[in-house]
């Protein structure tokens, strides 16, 4: 029987990549009604990419996923102000789809990563992103609006095990946490981040607490911010400072 | 009390032809595939599933909501429901397991071990 289900799975993903360029196709007229901005192009350009997301790995083409992944974050940050660029950047995300659906070797899938990143990168048109990790409503809304007025793109998370999960996947500029955190508290958290080997191994990171006691050298905590009357100045001065650095003048 | 009939609502066409197909012959199960939440508790009595699998994210009405109104009757209250997701956190089980959910299984799942992870999960709460 699991014989016979090999075979039956091998010919339906056969089917998926003789199909694959095609609705390849079918993204590119999406992406096309999209900036056309007409009736409910973005719902259906969300539902071919989430589809091809969940087919992808199922279908073990990983890195359609890891791509759809990243497309379907993107257009909904893109969806209210979709013009020329954003069509561009989304246009490049289905040709990067195309790619994977032919090279489908471990060096083709690295470099279609490699430019994946690049991908990110330009299409946060020199945003940096920032994950803020806060489990108490009243504080995320505080630091959100002290990043209003910066040029970054601000996700944020409640949990520690979440954001270590997210931190895994996803490349951060900066990260801002409360000390005290849900289910892994966030020295815990850094600590899996700078072992993990992940892309966010060396990540800037801002601790606040009102728990004075040290932190380990060994975290390189960026900084130990105190929960006092002063919080949101020195939040505003540490994110301003380690912002820059990461601006699109600094990276190399 | 065996595993026999598994009701799956699953809005996906490939995810659909690919499970049912692991399920039925790497599983032995008889199962059925609906395209929508509504579909499944419409066609949910009729079948009668030992085991309903719910895909969290589809369109009309989600596979939460559908646990809800499983739960609401009590002619569909007691089947054992578990939840496909694609955004597998920590948190998201712990909600969908208080909400009476037997488990979360991870999409995308591989379709050589859906049919085991299904009896394992079953196992461990039918022992």
């Amino acid at each position: 029987m699991s014989d016979d289900f090999s075979a039956l799975l091998a010919h339906m993903q056969a089917d998926f990549l003789d199909e694959f360029p095609e609705r390849c196709n079918r993204l590119e007229e999406g992406v096309m009604a999209l900036e056309q901005q007409e009736a409910d192009a973005f719902d259906e350009l969300y539902r071919q990419i989430h589809s091809l997301k969940g087919a992808g790995g199922m279908f073990g083409v990983p890195v359609i996923t890891t791509i759809c992944h990243q497309f379907e974050s993107f257009i909904s940050e893109a969806r209210h102000g979709f013009d020329r660029k954003a069509c561009d950047s989304a246009l490049r995300y289905v040709d990067l789809l195309r790619k994977s659906g032919v090279d489908r070797d471990a060096s083709a899938v690295a470099v279609i990563e490699e430019e994946l990143e690049k991908l990110r990168t330009s299409s946060l048109s020199g945003r940096a992103s920032v994950l803020l990790v806060e489990p108490s409503a009243a504080m995320r809304q505080l630091y959100q609006q002290i990043f209003s007025a910066q040029p970054v793109r601000l996700v944020t998370l409640e949990s520690g095990l979440a954001a270590l999960e997210r931190m895994l996947h996803e490349h951060f500029d900066l990260m801002l946490a409360s000390r005290e955190l849900p289910d892994l508290n966030a020295t815990a958290l850094v600590a899996a981040v700078r072992e993990s080997g992940c892309r966010n191994s060396d990540i800037p990171v801002i601790l606040v607490s009102s728990n004075k006691a040290a932190v380990p050298a060994y975290l390189r905590i960026t900084a130990l911010v105190p929960r006092d009357t002063n919080l949101a100045a020195n939040i505003s001065r540490y994110a301003a400072e380690l912002l820059a650095r990461c601006s699109p003048y600094y990276r190399k | 009390m065996t595993l026999k009939r598994i009701l799956y609502a699953e809005d996906e066409p490939d995810i659909q032809a690919v499970a049912k197909l692991a399920l039925e012959m790497l599983g032995g199960f008889q199962v059925l595939i609906c395209n929508t939440g509504i579909e499944a508790l419409e066609k949910v009595q009729d079948f009668a599933p030992d085991l309903i699998l719910l895909d969290v994210m589809m369109p009309g009405i989600d596979g939460p909501t559908t646990l809800l109104r499983l739960r609401a009757d009590p002619a569909t209250a007691g089947i054992p429901v578990i939840f496909l997701t694609a955004k597998v956190q920590p948190s998201e089980v712990l909600q969908y397991q208080s909400m009476g959910a037997l488990d979360v299984i991870a999409k995308p799942f591989d379709p050589m071990g859906l049919a085991a992870e299904v009896k394992k999960i079953w196992g461990r709460n039918h022992a």
